[in-house]
């Protein structure tokens, strides 16, 4: 036989569940305010897949949907949308050298480095993504592609300009005005993690032999040796006085935050 | 029947649930509340998801694991069920009572009209009235829902992202429908059933007493009383 006691407990037990319940949903449904603190969390591991993600992310499916379906399809850089379209602006001799690279590489070409145990590969990729370019028309650099960096993973080639997810991005653009200097600090770091402390200098690129291969870039022989000649490295010469960014030395960010500000 | 006290207690029981379909119920509230309480838990608060700090991300793991596997106990019983119903001679009769008549459309009229005091009498119910059927055909209709979007969700590779989308928002709307359904519905009229203080316990030994018969299921009662005290089924 079933005790009175026992019932009764199995009511208020239930009575009292079920009341939490129903407010709780009737909260969730007309007034929670849709803006949530931010929580960074790093899901995987893995190399290049080690995306920041906010708890909303965490909360969502445990693969990474998102990422493995759209990795084909972005084809403006996701920096742009945090670093505006002219991401390039302390340094001032040559900012627009930089800028006006950024419309014919992803910017991962300049920022993520290629290692010596992990060398990427560089292709021409069509602007709208249907696929590699295999022959260079029209003014120099305009041939309606980007330079794309990838990189060899199980024999198959991954495009690795994808390295921060548009959700993350979303997220830390909703939240922006919303977080703490602490909070702000430690999601920069994380979201900046796979972009390279130093990023390739114009003179790496435009000399012999340099980072990148402009024969396997589809360049003629007579513009390798323009664009790895003196000339250009002239060019180059003149503006050596280059900004240099702090954000990756975790203890220049924190001398940062103690001292004064930076001089200009 | 050791679960009610027939020494204090000099009345007639009837069986309203056999132990097949008490087994069934229990199963049905288990997988209900795994998979509202793991399913609600996206929707969870940041400072109780905070508080569990780095564990955070195990329990979220676990959260996917349980609902899936609460999920496909759900379609399991949902199927047995099928079978239940279809193919044993108590849940024949069960079908057989369940289907909507015509008389229940008249019932549910009465019934207001009752309630808003425009007719001096209650309808006289059978075995199911018009809510229990209504209550117990939304699984008919929810379970497919909630089944065939959680297998797109779960199976996600495969779809793109607008099916994914459109699974999400009918995933997520039967879910909460249900919830509140089974919450404020089946929970307020049935578990805590007026007149049965201090809850029904006819889901846990599956009687149902006389007068409760009589003044609930007077059509019912009319028809199996003369059996006299109606058996349990031995499945
Ligand atoms: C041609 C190589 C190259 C490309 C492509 C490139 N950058 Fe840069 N970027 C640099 C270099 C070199 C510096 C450091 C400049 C300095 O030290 O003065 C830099 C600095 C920066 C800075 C910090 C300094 C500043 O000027 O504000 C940001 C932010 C930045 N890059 C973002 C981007 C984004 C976003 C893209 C893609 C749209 C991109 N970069 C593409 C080479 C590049
Ligand atoms: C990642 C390699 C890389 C880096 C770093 C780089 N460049 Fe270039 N640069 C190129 C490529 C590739 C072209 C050729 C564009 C084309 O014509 O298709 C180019 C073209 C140029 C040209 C045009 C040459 C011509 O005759 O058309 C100039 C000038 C130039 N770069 C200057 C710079 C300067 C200044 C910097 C540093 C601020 C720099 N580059 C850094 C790869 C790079
Ligand atoms: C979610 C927004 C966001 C995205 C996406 C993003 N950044 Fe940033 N980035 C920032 C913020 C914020 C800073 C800090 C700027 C400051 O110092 O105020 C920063 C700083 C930098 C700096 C250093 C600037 C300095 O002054 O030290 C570089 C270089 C940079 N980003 C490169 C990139 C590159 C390359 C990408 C794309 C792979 C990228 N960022 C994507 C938000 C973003």
């Amino acid at each position: 036989m079933i005790k009175k006691w026992l019932l009764h407990l199995l009511m208020l037990f239930v009575l009292s569940i079920h009341l939490t319940f129903l407010g709780w949903v009737v909260w969730i449904t007309y007034f929670r305010p849709i803006v949530r603190t931010a929580q960074v969390v790093n899901k995987q591991e893995d190399d290049f897949e080690d995306i920041v993600y906010y708890k909303d992310d965490m909360r969502g499916h445990f693969h990474n949907t998102d990422e493995s379906i759209n990795i084909e399809s972005q084809n403006k850089s996701i920096c742009l949308k945090c670093h505006g379209t002219y991401p390039h602006s302390k340094a001032k001799d040559v900012r627009a050298f930089l800028n006006a690279h950024a419309f014919f590489m992803a910017c991962e070409v300049c920022h993520v480095r290629s290692k010596d145990g992990q060398r990427f590969t560089y292709k021409w990729i069509k602007a709208d993504n249907t696929g590699e370019l295999k022959l260079l028309n029209g003014k120099p650099g305009r041939y309606g592609a980007l330079i794309v960096p990838f990189m060899k993973d199980n024999n198959k080639l991954k495009r690795i300009d994808r390295i921060i997810s548009d959700k993350v991005t979303e997220n830390y653009l909703k939240l922006r005005d919303t977080l703490t200097a602490d909070q702000a600090a430690e999601i920069k770091f994380k979201i900046h993690k796979k972009v390279s402390a130093k990023p390739v200098f114009c003179d790496e690129c435009h000399r012999k032999d340099g980072y990148l291969n402009f024969n396997k870039l589809l360049y003629r022989p007579d513009r390798v040796n323009v664009l790895t000649s003196t000339e250009v490295a002239g060019v180059i010469k003149k503006y050596k006085k280059f900004y240099f960014p702090t954000m990756f030395d975790p203890d220049a960010v924190m001398m940062d935050r103690w001292s004064k500000p930076r001089l200009p | 029947m050791d679960c009610y006290d027939k020494r204090n207690i000099a009345m007639r029981y009837y069986v309203r649930m056999n132990r097949s379909e008490r087994i069934q119920h229990l199963m049905l509230i288990l997988s209900i509340t795994t998979l509202v309480l793991t399913g609600f838990m996206l929707e969870g608060e940041t400072w109780v998801i905070n508080s569990f700090g780095s564990a955070s991300k195990l329990i979220f793991f676990w959260r996917g694991i349980l609902h899936r596997i609460a999920g496909v106990g759900f379609i399991l019983i949902g199927v047995y069920h099928l079978y239940y119903v279809s193919f044993t001679k108590d849940g024949n009769s069960w079908i057989r009572d369940m289907l909507p008549k015509l008389k229940d459309f008249k019932d549910a009229m009465q019934n207001v009209a009752y309630l808003v005091g425009l007719s001096k009498e209650r309808p006289k119910f059978d075995r199911f009235n018009y809510q229990d059927k209504l209550e117990y055909f939304s699984i008919y209709f929810g379970l497919p829902i909630v089944a065939i979007s959680g297998v797109m969700l779960w199976s996600e590779y495969n779809w793109n992202q607008f099916y994914l989308d459109v699974a999400m928002a009918f995933h997520r709307g039967e879910a909460t429908l249900a919830a509140l359904a089974i919450l404020v519905w089946h929970l307020l009229t049935v578990f805590f059933k007026p007149g049965n203080y201090p809850l029904n316990t006819t889901f846990i030994h599956g009687m149902m007493s006389e007068d409760d018969l009589k003044h609930h299921h007077p059509l019912w009662y009319e028809r199996i009383k003369d059996n006299g005290e109606e058996k349990e089924s031995k499945s």
